[in-house]
């Protein structure tokens, strides 16, 4: 079960970033905690519906510019815009995510994207824990689903 | 007639890419107006003439649903043709939407699924028995 909410994460995640902004990316085996120097731009939409949780996305900020870039063309983009594409990539993947776990008819309340960055962390642990690989940087997507705890399960 | 068109999403960078599909999506385009949620919808509705809005639904103070519910309520705005653009993924509440009038747009899209989608309502508009009340927009040629 674990395994398999791992591979919709993966799917979720993958099928986004070739979509939205042409970024290949590649499942690594076995994920360790990303190194702090790759989880410059973080962030972390809750939600809530049959079952509550929350999902991390973090990765280095020339990620998050790659995406930017791709969005909005043009320009260097600014902090605030590589935050906000980033934001806007997490939704994405929370949008794909939730009905491969829980089917298309029940519904969530998804939150806005918030900075990971000086957040209370989660009162659970992970559940499904995904690394990408990309030309650009690795990409880690953590998944908390409440009463789901992945230790606690294998 | 161009197409005055309200853009309503919590992400600048949504909403730049969505003026960006707007404008190359083949519709004669007037005025954009810009909204961050559903409260600064509202207000912005009701002091400049739009004929289509685009509206997300996770937004922070006021949601896509709940401002698509206002604006159901408001006799002033209830044949406002109205298009939700959202990563949205449960059946039951895209059919919500549906049912309030609304079509919806899955993110991402593409400037040709938009200007299709726009093409469509605006024909369903000038037809007939579609059940559909939508102002009188006339554009090039829907
Ligand atoms: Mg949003």
């Amino acid at each position: 079960m674990a395994m398999d909410l791992e591979t919709k994460l993966y799917q979720s995640a993958a099928r986004t970033f070739e979509e939205v902004c042409f970024l290949l990316t590649l499942r690594e085996p076995g994920p360790e905690l990303p190194a702090a120097s790759e989880r410059e731009i973080g962030v972390r939409i809750g939600f809530d519906g049959v079952f509550h949780g929350a999902l991390e996305i973090t990765c280095p900020a020339s990620i998050a510019e790659h995406l930017a870039n791709s969005m909005l063309g043009g320009d260097k983009p600014t902090a605030q815009q590589r935050q906000d594409a980033f934001g806007e990539i997490s939704n994405v993947i929370t949008g794909n995510l939730l009905p491969s776990i829980a089917g298309d008819k029940l519904v969530f309340d998804v939150t806005a994207p918030a900075t990971l960055e000086g957040q209370q962390p989660l009162p659970w642990g992970p559940s499904a824990r995904v690394r990408l690989r990309s030309d650009e940087g690795p990409i880690d997507l953590v998944l908390y689903i409440e009463d789901y705890d992945l230790g606690a399960r294998s | 007639m161009k197409l005055n068109v309200m853009v309503v999403d919590d992400s600048a960078v949504m909403r730049a890419m969505v003026k960006k599909s707007l404008s190359l999506c083949g519709i004669e385009l007037g005025e954009v107006v810009e909204a961050a949620n559903g409260v600064e919808a509202l207000e912005k509705l009701a002091s400049s003439w739009v004929d289509l809005a685009l509206i997300d639904v996770n937004m922070p103070k006021m949601n896509g649903e709940e401002l698509l519910n206002h604006i159901r309520e408001d006799e002033a705005t209830v044949p406002l043709n109205v298009i939700v653009i959202s990563t949205e993924g449960s059946e039951t509440r895209i059919s919500r939407l549906k049912s309030k009038g609304a079509r919806f747009l899955r993110k991402p899209f593409s400037p040709e699924n938009l200007g299709n989608q726009i093409r469509e309502m605006l024909g369903e508009t000038h037809g007939d028995g579609s059940g559909n009340q939508a102002l009188p927009v006339s554009g090039p040629d829907f």
